[in-house]
């Protein structure tokens, strides 16, 4: 399911043969919807629930180990993380349990070298 | 490939190259990294303050408050407000092209070539993400990047497609057109460490027809009024002035001055045997002596009836 802004004159381009539509927003993993991470960043801040956050350690270990055992105060399914009032991506919360969604390769190594710690924590 | 000083590659210019001395002197420097803000992920100020407590230094770059010289930082591309789409790295001429097409939100626009999709994230940042943008690529490899970076900066305004940009259909028209085309690249040439330039290509005859056909398709796609901007990354007049010129005598298609505070010059009345329509000194060349980024032309044209 893709996200793309609302234009009459997607009529008048109907006919291009095209290779993809604005940003994806919803992926059926199963059957659940699964929000993904570019969509939550551009659209999270107007969540008020399931929202988790993460000081830096904490985040920086799930994307690392791509699982963190905790318990948060939250429902299970899919949340948002978020670190230092920042929406970072989707994650899955199963109780004592938050399982990294975020796209492979949105962090490097090096990202965290970049960060202080009293910045993100 | 094969390495040459920038006094010798570029000695053909020489005449044309404003204080040719110091532009050569100049490409002994390294690019800046010049970062721009994204305002359809976080606020400049925000993604500033971040940065400046990450010890990373930022220098205000243009005159729209979203570029800034990174000045003790090589890799973008590793920060966390990289990836979350708070910034993107892109070179400020880069910018300029997109500013000099002045999208409104709402509007239909072309981007003709657009990966990477450094100015397509930028136009859809100018459009508030309203109003379409036809981003078009003929390289499936270079439409991975393009998407990654758009999503990357949650542009959602985009439709991507993959024709020949000479081939495609002139069935639908646009306010505006972006055709920033394929070029010899030599406004991208810096010294590398043994003292000379590295590059492999020169502008041929092949560029020069591509880039023609490219700015004829890339007009005729644009609505009664609308405005193209033409860029390349390249000194030759050969790519600039005459494809605008070819233009120009082809085309109901008028120069129009581009209205930004910076240092640049102006195209060229002349070059070799080749006289050029007196308004086409309205079109840019900016070279890095003047602003420290990649050498680069641009023509704003507007489409008459």
């Amino acid at each position: 399911m893709w996200l793309l802004t609302r234009d009459d004159r997607l009529a008048d381009v109907a006919f291009l043969q095209v290779e993809s539509v604005g940003l994806p927003l919803l992926r059926w993993v199963g059957t659940h919807l699964k929000p993904t991470s570019v969509a939550l960043q551009l659209l999270g801040a107007h969540a008020n629930k399931n929202i988790v956050n993460l000081p830096s350690d904490q985040l920086r270990a799930l994307v690392e180990k791509k699982e963190i055992e905790s318990d948060f105060a939250s429902t299970p399914g899919y949340v948002i993380v978020a670190s230092n009032s920042v929406i970072i991506g989707c994650a899955l919360y199963l109780p004592g349990r938050l399982i990294c969604q975020f796209p492979r390769h949105m962090f490097s190594s090096q990202t965290w070298d970049y960060l202080l710690h009293e910045v993100y924590s | 490939m094969s390495n040459l000083t920038p006094e010798v590659y570029f000695a053909p210019f020489s005449q044309i190259i404003p204080d040719f001395a110091a532009f050569c002197s100049k490409l002994a420097d390294p690019l800046p990294v010049h970062l721009r803000m994204n305002t359809l992920k976080a606020p400049v100020r925000e993604t500033c303050f971040r940065l400046e407590q990450q010890n990373i230094l930022l220098m205000k770059e243009d005159p729209f408050n979203l570029v800034y010289r990174a000045e003790n930082m090589s890799q973008p591309g590793h920060l966390l407000e990289f990836s979350l789409g708070h910034l993107h790295s892109q070179a400020l001429s880069s910018v300029l092209a997109a500013f000099a097409l002045g999208p409104e939100p709402g509007e239909a626009v072309l981007d003709l070539c657009a990966a990477p999709g450094s100015k397509t994230s930028l136009l859809a940042q100018l459009m508030q993400n309203k109003g379409i943008i036809v981003a078009n690529d003929r390289n499936p490899d270079r439409l991975i990047p393009l998407r990654a970076n758009l999503k990357r900066l949650g542009v959602t305004n985009t439709v991507i497609t993959r024709y020949p940009g000479q081939n495609f259909p002139r069935r639908c028209f646009f306010d505006r057109v972006l055709v920033d085309v394929p070029c010899s690249a030599e406004g991208t040439l810096r010294v590398g460490p043994n003292g000379t330039l590295r590059h492999s290509t020169r502008s041929s005859q092949k560029l020069t027809r591509l880039q023609r056909d490219l700015v004829l398709v890339a007009f005729d796609l644009l609505k009664v009024g609308g405005t193209l901007v033409y860029s390349t990354c390249t000194y030759s007049p050969g790519e600039n002035e005459s494809v605008v010129q070819f233009l120009l005598k082809t085309r109901p298609a008028k120069i129009q001055p581009i209205r930004m505070e910076l240092p640049h010059s102006p195209g060229l009345q002349k070059w070799k045997e080749t006289s050029y329509d007196p308004s086409i000194a309205h079109c840019w060349r900016i070279y890095p002596q003047q602003i420290d980024t990649v050498g680069f032309f641009m023509a704003r044209v507007v489409k008459g009836s």
